[in-house]
């Protein structure tokens, strides 16, 4: 458990990297972005650093915006993955540490957590995916597609609202 | 949490300037988390309590800590104990992450190998208690009084330095001078006063004149046993510091056993004392007092003028444990010795476990903390006070067998 966590993170991390870069022509900024990210996870996996996460996690979705630009025009319909994995990636990062500064974890947090992160990838998934076909559908009109962010993001207050008391209810009794 | 606000802020914001609805769609798990870990976390009130199985142990002995926490709300807790040098964790996790149900009471032991000697202050347990989804962490320290003594493993020794002086109580000692008791000393004529039971028949028939049989009298002694505590050297695995208590506890405790009375001195930076004694409380008092003992680092000139009359009382043997590397020690001895008192020396800085240094100049000062030494101990010498070295490989016992008897005064002045 102790080494299979951060090796799934380095792992997902390098995949991570490598989609942007497969889904335009591969451009320097891409690539320098996906390097660095790889660079900031690996060593705050290394050092047990948390604050280096957050600067891998940018530079990724930096990274991931970037091949979207230059793929103008084009939805990439994958996006919802990339969201939930992007997701996962810090996740998957924070329990590397967990595992790594505690020396003992008892197998109800790890089943606790587990839950709580396949709840929360799904539902973020279905959201994210929610939120790019109403993107698709106003493509072009600038104002809709704002209102249909907006309501996204509602929904996702909503939702998240609603599963707060239904999954995870008995830790706020 | 901020590393999730700032993803969802750069996504979201990306996604409007570049008018890409694949960005604002990658903020949404990162949304969803933010806005799920804030509703299910709130401040928790916490009682945190910390036990021990025992508060007096020996060295070398196993203690179990307990802590035991109960939450308002259900959390995850990261939780360690604080362990002070000279205690270290014994098949226990140095951190627990365990998941805590709300309002019930969770159990977390640590075992706690005593490694050294002292009196230490436990209690202090760090706690990280995580809300849901790891977003907000709520960091405390409870800090608990509990005192944890760790007595010294003292050798059981069967012979210690005879006493050069006896005193007037009975006790388990041949004293010098002749009288009631029970090992013969010899036989002289009967004056008047002596008891008929005490005549020698067969030399008073062979000399016709009355004879009585003379033995030693059984008398106790005062032993005071002296610390060096202007200096503690870092020896392999041990200090000077311990090998002076461990020694000091195992001539204490033989003497007190023989229904001696012992005293102790701890003489360095801050100057301490127990009146000599006898009994079994005297036992525990000294062994409380040889928790304490710490050496304390100090300019200041000390002499014995500062201990207060009667601890070192009339004909007491004086036992000092040093590492002989500081000449007040030195001087406080010979003043001891100079006032009639009989005075032992066990050096405990042996000097073969000081290896030089690899380079010439750290060879040079091996050599010239050497020769210091040597003439340390020459000066202690020629004042009349015999010199043990004892490294703590072999028994005190075996140490103070080979100690010379110590040179009477009237000898010196010949």
């Amino acid at each position: 458990m102790r080494k299979l966590v951060p090796v799934s993170t380095m792992l997902l991390v390098i995949a991570l990297a490598l989609y942007p870069i497969a889904l335009s022509d591969p451009l320097r900024g891409v690539i320098i972005c996906g390097m660095l990210a790889v660079l900031c996870f690996g060593l705050a996996l290394i050092t047990s650093e948390w604050l280096l996460s957050g600067p891998g996690l940018i530079l990724l979705l930096a990274e991931y915006a970037i091949a979207l630009v230059d793929q103008r025009g084009a939805i990439d319909e994958a996006a919802p993955v990339f969201a939930v994995g992007a997701f996962l990636l810090m996740e998957l990062m924070d329990i590397s540490l967990t595992l790594a500064r505690s020396q003992r974890v008892s197998p109800e947090v790890v089943g606790v957590r587990a839950r709580q992160l396949i709840v929360v990838a799904a539902v973020g998934g279905i959201v994210s995916a929610l939120i790019l076909g109403a993107g698709t559908l106003v493509a072009g009109a600038q104002v809709l597609r704002l209102v249909a962010g907006a309501a996204g993001a509602v929904l996702v207050v909503l939702l998240g609202v609603h599963l707060a008391h239904d999954v995870l209810g008995e830790e706020s009794s | 949490l901020k590393t999730y606000i700032a993803a969802s802020a750069f996504t979201l914001f990306g996604g409007v300037v570049t008018g890409q609805p694949e960005l604002i769609a990658c903020a949404a798990p990162f949304v969803l988390a933010i806005v799920l870990g804030l509703v299910a976390t709130g401040r928790p009130q916490l009682d945190a309590r910390l036990n021990l199985s025992e508060t007096r142990v020996i060295e070398g002995d196993e203690v179990i800590a307990s802590a035991s926490l109960t939450t308002s709300r259900r959390a995850e807790v990261e939780m360690g104990l604080v362990v002070p040098s000279g205690l270290e964790l014994h098949k226990s996790p140095r951190t627990v992450l365990r998941a805590t149900p709300a309002n019930r009471e969770l159990k977390q032991e640590f075992r706690l190998n005593s490694r050294r000697w002292g009196a230490y202050p436990l209690g202090t347990l760090a706690l990280r208690l995580y809300g849901a989804g790891h977003l907000v962490v709520y960091e405390t320290i409870v800090r608990a009084t509990i005192g944890l003594k760790v007595y010294p493993q003292s050798q059981r020794i069967m012979r210690a330095l005879p006493p050069h002086d006896t005193q007037m109580f009975s006790g388990d000692y041949r004293s010098r001078a002749a009288g009631d008791g029970i090992e013969f000393a010899t036989v002289r004529p009967f004056t008047v006063g002596d008891s008929a039971r005490r005549v020698n028949w067969q030399v008073t028939s062979r000399s016709g004149e009355l004879h009585v049989n003379l033995s030693h009298p059984e008398r106790d002694s005062d032993i005071v046993l002296f610390l060096d505590t202007f200096s503690d050297a870092q020896l392999a695995g041990k200090t000077t510091l311990d090998l002076a208590v461990r020694g000091a506890s195992a001539v204490a405790e033989h003497h007190l056993r023989h229904n001696d009375r012992v005293g102790l001195v701890s003489f360095g930076g801050s100057l301490r004392w127990l009146r000599a004694s006898m009994g079994r409380t005297h036992t525990y008092r000294i062994a409380d007092f040889l928790l304490d003992v710490n050496a304390t680092f100090s300019y200041a000139w000390k002499n014995i003028d500062l201990l207060p009359q009667g601890i070192l009382p009339s004909k007491a043997t004086v036992i000092a444990f040093t590492p002989l590397e500081d000449n007040r020690i030195l001087r406080a001895l010979a003043d001891i010795y100079e006032r009639g008192f009989t005075v032992y020396v066990v050096n405990v800085l042996p000097e073969r476990e000081i290896a030089p240094g690899d380079s010439p100049e750290d060879r040079v000062a091996h050599r010239v903390w050497l020769l210091q030494r040597e003439m340390r101990k020459q000066r202690l010498v020629e004042t009349g006070l015999p010199v043990i070295t004892w490294a703590g490989d072999t028994s005190i016992e075996a140490a103070l067998a080979a100690a010379p008897r110590p040179v009477s005064r009237a000898a010196l002045r010949l």
